[in-house]
């Protein structure tokens, strides 16, 4: 057996033995001792306690060191082990180190409960965690993993390491707060949504019971509530696509045409991406004010734009002036690139401008107006702020989109688990979307 | 030798005074921002500069930020505040979920003083949960109404007024009185819906949310006719409507009746309307209730906070409630220590009446395991239901099925 099936094999031994590690804690109240044991796995989804952060990215970096050992990558694995012992070896340090370690509290005091004392936090003194064989062992087998693993690099050592090693140097950084703010964070909210939480206390595991309410039970409010956002959502999407395309298209071809303070304009209209969306709507709202609003002043209407069906129309006009100024400089920068002499040559043929624009302009933008389609679209799905600060649940929820009562619900009303489930169809659904767009867009560049 | 004992006595000295200085430092978090967060503000400053012996510093947050913190700081036992005011009706919940330490009221009578009977009994008995007590109230505030008092002068209304309560009835006959003599603005608002229909519906039936306890009981006879009044004043042209900025209207001399809270009192003041402060609006004076409710000091679960620490949040509240004088004045509110209610300035002030011991009983103070799940409920269809987007009967329906259903999956 090779030194690289070996030091993969103990990588996957690491993987293994993780799975039954566990922390024993014992606690003394009132004179009476309890002792709880957790294993690594519930602890790990027990979404508490900072250290805890650390163990997705030890097991993705065993999982990164079990690849590359596999493909002989001896040094790509070396490092990847060693990332992984260090991570794990942190996070037991910082684990037993953790003086108010709220992860075992909760079994702690069902413990003392069962016991027949009365738990207060106050009154429990320090838990100290001690961690089991097998956790020690898994340490083990990641720092034999990183020993074993050590390629023999011969006189051009540093050549290679740097070679091997440098890529993934720099992309470390960006990796690190990958995993730690977005990847973790994504697994443990789809973990969430098979769960029964108040975010207060322990989740528990009931499988598909939320998405059995959600999809099929009709006299649930989290069905209704499914339903209407996830429909509301579309509608926006449909609204406001196309004149987040139309809009900074048109803007960036005037644009194009290098009128005078074209750069003034260019600021003007990028200006409002760089607001906050809470801000660019407490605006609009006064603006949209029925009483006091100046589009109603100006146009000398008495418009309500916070009742149905005005509400789509505002919501609408606010959206693509938020999102105009970015979507129009990636239009400026294709255009910019469009070569003169296709342009030259079609005048020469007798094209006028419309012909250039169909025939010119327009295929050489297929590829950005593809790109800006697919993130308007995930950006839209994405919608939340404009319809809470300006609508709410008003008017029968009739503007009331998805991410709102994804909010409504984790937040304060701690339903976490159905919440989570309401994101993980949501998420789904976006996939889907912007997979089928991704396939029109390859088509379209192979053509 | 001389100078060697000096240097000792002056060591021992400097030490002894270092020991005596040694300040207790608290963090307390409120739920006062604006207006009220500045007076908040000064009384904390205050108490500072009384004593030396405990140091407060005080954080201002709005009440949705400061419940969504709270969880999250006592689940992780990070940044938990020593003491924290929070709203009356949110203890329940709290307490059911374990976040909150009960008072030890042996220690906080002998080290500040604080006992059952200093308080307003409406607001301390509700949080005395089996045995145990868990908050103690700086303050009751509720709603109340204000009138144009120049406008009442000027369209003679003031005969609805010898009483001292406004009843529905009433509402109608001024403002149809006024809109004969040419008045073209509002006659009343609609504005907190919830406060509002509450104070409503505890005026009908036993005014609880709840039978057992956990499950909602709102979908009655009660409700009801509490949810059509409000809606009736609407269609007819009483009140109104969803967008209209209610409070500048009353600012600017065109509304009559201003439903607000108590609160708004400074800011009135300072509009400059020459205005008077009666009870909630009533279906008749024998039924009167205010919806009220009361902000209360409690102490959520820290297992690292020391008895010294609970001693000096005990001298800090006590402090409070005997200086809250300023808090009724600038902040327009109830103070709960009875200390305020015999000063006089108080007695002179409009919201005075709701600290009268005799009309204990027209404060509504609602109390419920899970009011933040009806107040997120209702808060749906507050105005759908007076614009008949949703019928009443749908929409208590949909409220208590809500509301079942967060329980279910919590």
């Amino acid at each position: 057996m090779t030194r690289s099936r070996i030091a993969a094999f103990l990588a996957i031994a690491f993987l293994v033995l993780f799975c039954f590690s566990g922390v024993m804690a014992t606690t003394t109240v009132d004179e009476t001792t309890v002792s709880i044991e957790m294993g690594m796995v519930k602890l790990l989804f027990s979404l508490s306690s900072a250290p805890l952060l650390l163990i997705p990215l030890s097991i993705v970096a065993a999982v990164a060191a079990f690849i590359a050992y596999s493909q002989n990558e001896k040094n790509v694995g070396m490092l990847f082990s060693f990332v992984a012992a260090v991570t794990f070896a942190l996070f037991m340090v910082f684990f037993s180190m953790e003086e108010k370690n709220s992860a075992l509290y909760t079994p702690i005091s069902e413990a003392l409960k069962l016991a027949g004392v009365k738990f207060k936090k106050r009154d429990v003194k320090l838990i100290t965690p001690t961690f089991n064989l097998t956790t020690y062992l898994a340490l083990l087998c990641m720092i034999a993993s990183c020993v074993v693993g050590h390629g023999t690099l011969g006189r051009d050592r540093r050549h290679i390491l740097k070679r091997d090693l440098l890529p993934y140097a720099y992309i470390a950084p960006h990796l690190f707060f990958f995993i730690i703010f977005f990847l973790t964070p994504a697994i443990y909210g789809v973990y969430a949504a098979f769960t029964k939480w108040d975010l207060f206390n322990e989740p528990v595991f009931t499988g598909l019971e939320n998405f059995k309410t959600m999809l099929f039970d009709s006299s649930n409010t989290y069905y209704k509530q499914l339903r209407n956002g996830l429909w509301n959502t579309i509608k926006f999407v449909i609204y406001s696509v196309p004149f987040c395309i139309v809009v900074p298209f048109s803007l960036a071809l005037a644009l194009n045409a290098r009128p005078k303070g074209n750069k003034i304009f260019q600021a003007l209209y990028y200006l409002p991406s760089l607001m906050s969306i809470s801000t660019v709507t407490l605006t609009w709202r006064y603006v949209f004010n029925t009483q006091y609003g100046i589009v109603n002043k100006f146009l000398g209407i008495d418009v309500n734009f916070f009742m149905p069906p005005f509400t789509w129309v505002m919501l609408v006009i606010v959206t693509v002036w938020w999102c105009t100024g970015s979507t129009m400089v990636i239009y400026q920068s294709a255009l910019a690139s469009v070569p003169m002499d296709q342009y030259e040559a079609a005048a020469v043929d007798g094209a006028g401008t419309i012909q250039r624009f169909i025939h010119v302009t327009l295929p050489n933008m297929t590829y950005p107006i593809m790109y800006t389609l697919v993130t308007s679209v995930v950006a839209q799905f994405n919608i939340y702020g404009q319809p809470d600060i300006l609508v709410g649940f008003s008017n029968g929820e009739a503007n009331a989109v998805l991410l709102q009562y994804i909010y409504e619900n984790s937040v304060k009303k701690q339903v976490a688990g159905m919440s989570s489930a309401m994101a993980v169809i949501l998420g789904l659904c976006i996939m889907v979307v912007s997979f089928i767009q991704m396939r029109m867009m390859v088509r379209n560049a192979q053509e | 030798m001389k100078k060697t004992l000096t240097l000792v006595l002056s060591l021992v000295m400097l030490l002894t005074a270092a020991t005596a200085m040694a300040v207790t430092e608290i963090d307390y978090w409120s739920v006062f921002t604006g207006g009220d967060g500045a007076v908040m503000q000064g009384m904390v400053d205050a108490f500072n500069a009384s004593q030396d012996e405990v140091h407060v510093t005080h954080t201002p947050m709005t009440a949705d930020d400061l419940y969504q913190k709270i969880p999250l700081a006592v689940q992780t036992g990070t940044s938990v505040p020593d003491v924290a005011i929070v709203h009356i009706e949110r203890i329940p919940n709290f307490v059911s979920q374990e976040m909150l330490y009960s008072y030890d009221m042996e220690l906080i009578e002998e080290a500040a003083g604080i006992k059952a009977e200093n308080y307003n009994q409406a607001a301390w008995e509700r949080t005395d949960i089996d045995g145990e007590h868990y908050g103690i109230p700086l303050d009751v505030h509720g709603y109340v109404t204000y009138i144009n008092k120049d406008l009442f002068d000027q369209y003679g209304l003031n005969e609805i007024l010898t009483d001292g309560y406004i009843t529905f009835d009433e509402v109608r006959w001024a403002g149809d009185k006024a809109r004969e003599q040419g008045f073209t603005g509002q006659v009343f608002n609609l504005g907190w819906m919830r406060a509002q229909l509450l104070g409503y519906y505890a005026q009908e039936g036993d005014g609880n949310l709840t039978q057992d306890g956990v499950n909602p009981s709102i979908n009655n006879d009660a409700m009801r006719k509490a949810m059509e009044t409000m809606k009736s004043l609407y269609e007819d042209g009483y009140t109104t409507s969803k967008t209209d900025d209610y409070s500048s209207m009353f600012y600017g001399g065109e509304m009559l009746i201003w439903t607000e809270g108590i609160w708004m009192k400074a800011a009135v003041v300072d509009a400059g309307i020459n205005f008077e402060m009666y009870p909630g609006v009533c279906y008749a004076p024998e039924t009167c209730k205010n919806w009220m409710s009361s902000h209360n000091f409690v102490q959520f679960a820290d297992e690292e906070r020391t008895e010294e620490e609970d001693i000096a949040v005990a001298k800090f509240i006590n402090y409070m409630g005997e200086n809250a004088l300023v808090w009724a004045r600038d902040a327009g509110q109830v103070p709960a220590h009875n200390a305020i209610n015999d000063v006089t300035e108080f007695s002179s002030m409009p919201q005075a009446f709701l600290a009268d011991p005799e009309r204990v009983d027209e404060l509504a103070i609602y109390y419920y395991q899970h009011w933040g799940l009806f107040d997120t409920a209702f808060s749906r269809v507050g105005w759908d239901f007076v614009d008949g987007t949703i019928s009443i009967d749908d929409a208590l329906v949909q409220i208590e099925k809500e509301i079942v259903d967060a329980i279910a999956a919590q």
